[in-house]
């Protein structure tokens, strides 16, 4: 009995394809966008929790920030070299005092020119011990990553990322290319990927996927360019001394960031007198990103809320007028036996296949949608079957709450009148 | 003629007991009916006749259960419908009443077939034992060739034919017509005329209201509206017996 009220009312619909088409707008636009946005809002979710991830969630980092100009004035007064950022001193201090650190990595990083031929480029240059690569989950797409071995030869090697290689033209083995940094030769013996993806957050690691990037053994950065460090600025010469510039510690638990990260707060301030330092916790970053995307899923169903309501509206229009317009109809079934039960339910029923229907394009044209998004940006949308069970759902009940009142109405008719009608 | 009691012999299918239907507000009541009695025997066929204006239709809903009498009381098959609520008075349409309509009053967007099955939708029967029914009742109308048609494919008679076969489908207690001919030419009108007839014939109780004398003529008894009130008897025909016996108490 039920089914063929379902299929009466999808009838009723066909007779008026346009007029069913252009009610249902409303609703079709309403949870057609409500679908586009929860599914690339999980896709964008999930794409920041991937950049997140990829600074390592058991990581803290330290990054050397260079204190505003007026704070160095008194340094300047002795002796022109100023120093600021982080010191062997807080990176013993970390790996000795603090038991939840696992390593603490030591970066030293140095602009330097890189030669093609009497072409130059400026890169960036990052004295990094073996373990960095292991912290950061660096792998070499060909030869090797800098080791042990490197270190204590402080031999003159790199390994780069395949930009590099791209921006020199060169075209045959890389590892059999020597780079000119700045007046000597480095021998390349790896090359890290590309980044794939935009990470805004990888500026935290030093890292940039527009900058040429070259890694070289800690020891052999050290060595051959030094600490210090001079640069020109608003006209004037000025020397400054870092010994590293980063730290990267790591904790065997994602529990034990919190804990790890207040202890070295409290190294550093004992040991800082200025704010030269930053201290970055990944897994922190990523739960301010879930704030933002909670307010992003507050604001969602408040934005469906108001299309879903103006959909309603003119499918209770609709409905009010085609009650109006078949009321010879209802008078001859309630003369042939309908109750008024029996007219609220047909009518009812209509209105719900209508948004129902309404609803499944709008989640076809949602789907759609997110794809068209999925081309424009890196997001790629996620189509979770809860958000298709719930718009869904969603149609459903906006059919019921908008069409009860043109069923009652067409049910409350006195069959009597609703017969003599026209 | 009147105070004679009711032949035993033959079970009544309706009595109607100082029925009264007011329109209109308190301040300005517009009264219809103003004390309607009848009965009608099993198998009878009443012919109601009056002018334009005289209560004949409102009369007639409320013998269908469309409408409620604002006073008095209706019994159909001994029970009293006259204060029934909307579910219940739906049951007694849908299973003891068949209405055939001035107008035809076919569902426009159904086929014939589908028309014909309505009463028997809302009674709740089985699409399959539906559909056998209705080819039978339209069989026995002789529109057996039109099964899929829809209503504006039809002629006149033939949707009144169809009209007929939806009334009868639930095996109704009473069949009430209001005009049934008056939108059909004088050829169409004697063959749903003869439809009624034969109907009367195989024991249907009828209950017609007509404009034409020679329709009038055909039924059985003969009732004439008044002003809201059965003018027993003034309509010049002698009653008979049977009148006598079933129309008052
Ligand atoms: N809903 C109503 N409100 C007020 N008056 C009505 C209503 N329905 C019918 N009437 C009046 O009742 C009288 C009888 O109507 P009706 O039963 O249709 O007469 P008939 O069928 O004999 O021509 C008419 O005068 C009509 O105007
Ligand atoms: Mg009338």
């Amino acid at each position: 009995m039920f089914h063929e009220l379902i299929v009466e009312a999808l009838r009723n619909l066909l007779r008026h394809k346009l007029r069913s088409l252009l009610t249902a707008l409303g609703i079709v636009f309403g949870i057609a966008s409500v679908v586009a946005m929860v599914s690339t809002g999980e896709g964008a979710r999930r794409a920041i929790l991937d950049q997140i991830r990829e600074l390592g969630t058991n990581n803290i980092i330290i990054n050397a920030k260079k204190p505003p100009a007026e704070q160095n004035v008194k340094k300047t007064e002795e002796n022109s070299t100023f120093e600021y950022g982080l010191t062997f001193r807080d990176l013993e201090q970390i790996r000795r005092t603090l038991p939840y650190i696992l390593d603490a990595v030591p970066v030293h990083d140095v602009k330097e020119w890189l030669w093609f031929g009497s072409r130059r480029v400026e890169a960036k240059i990052h004295g990094v011990t073996p373990a960095y690569f292991q912290r950061l989950n660096l792998h070499a797409v060909r030869g090797r990553v800098i080791d042990a071995q490197d270190e204590v030869e402080r031999s003159r090697v790199c390994v780069v990322r395949s930009r590099v290689l791209h921006e020199a033209r060169y075209l045959g083995d890389p590892l059999k290319l020597d780079l000119k940094l700045g007046s000597q030769y480095y021998r390349v013996i790896g090359v890290l990927p590309d980044f794939q993806l935009d990470n805004p957050d990888r500026s935290i690691l030093g890292l940039d996927d527009r900058s040429l990037e070259i890694y070289v053994p800690f020891e052999t950065v050290v060595d051959r360019l030094g600490f210090t460090k001079g640069t020109y600025d608003s006209g004037s010469y000025e020397e400054s001394r870092t010994e590293l510039h980063q730290i990267v510690c790591t904790v065997e638990n994602e529990s034990e960031v919190p804990a790890a990260a207040r202890g070295i707060q409290a190294i550093l301030a004992t040991f800082h007198e200025r704010k030269d330092y930053e201290v970055t916790v990944p897994i922190e970053l990523l739960q301010s990103r879930e704030r933002t995307q909670a307010t992003f899923d507050l604001v969602l169903p408040v934005i469906a809320g108001i299309s879903l309501l103006v959909g309603g509206i003119g499918i209770l229009n609709i409905m009010l007028a085609s009650v109006t317009e078949r009321t010879r109809e209802i008078g001859i079934r309630r003369a042939l036996g309908a109750s008024q039960g029996d007219v609220t339910l047909q009518f009812l029923i209509e209105t719900v296949m209508l948004t129902l229907v309404g609803g499944a394009l709008g989640v076809l044209l949602g789907v759609i949608g997110a794809m068209l998004i999925e081309r424009a940006t890196d997001w790629k949308p996620v189509i979770t079957p809860w958000a298709v069970v719930l718009s869904l759902s969603i149609s459903c009940l906006t059919g019921i709450v908008f069409g009860l009142y043109p069923a009652r109405r067409a049910a409350m008719m006195d069959p009597v009148q609703a017969l003599r009608h026209e | 003629m009147s105070g004679v009691a009711p032949m035993p012999s033959r079970d009544l299918v309706l009595e109607l007991r100082a029925i009264t239907k007011t329109y209109g507000s308190d301040a300005h009541p517009v009264p219809v009916l103003r004390g309607v009695d009848l009965a009608v025997a099993a198998g009878e066929f009443v012919a109601i006749v009056g002018a334009s204006g005289s209560g004949k239709s409102t009369l007639l809903n409320i013998l269908g259960c469309l409408d409620r009498p604002t006073s008095g009381a209706y019994l159909l098959v001994s029970e009293d419908v006259s204060q029934l609520d909307d579910k219940r008075l739906s049951h007694v349409r849908k299973t003891r009443i068949g209405f055939v309509f001035q107008s035809f009053q076919l569902v426009p967007h159904l086929t014939v077939e589908e028309n014909v099955e309505l009463p028997l939708f809302y009674a709740r029967v089985p699409r399959k034992v539906r559909r056998e029914r209705s080819h039978a009742m339209l069989a026995r109308v002789g529109l057996s060739h039109r099964h899929r048609h829809m209503p504006n494919q039809l002629s006149g008679g033939e949707c009144q034919r169809t009209a007929v076969a939806r009334a009868l489908i639930s095996e109704p207690a009473l069949l009430l017509a209001d005009e049934p001919t008056g939108n059909l030419d004088s050829k169409t009108s004697k063959e749903i005329i003869g439809l009624f007839q034969e109907l009367h014939r195989a024991h249907c109780t009828i209950v017609m209201i007509t404009h034409d004398q020679g329709v009038a003529a055909v039924a059985e008894r003969r009732i004439t509206m008044r002003d809201g009130r059965v003018d027993t008897g003034a309509d010049g025909a002698p009653p008979t017996n049977l009148e006598a016996a079933c129309s008052t108490n």
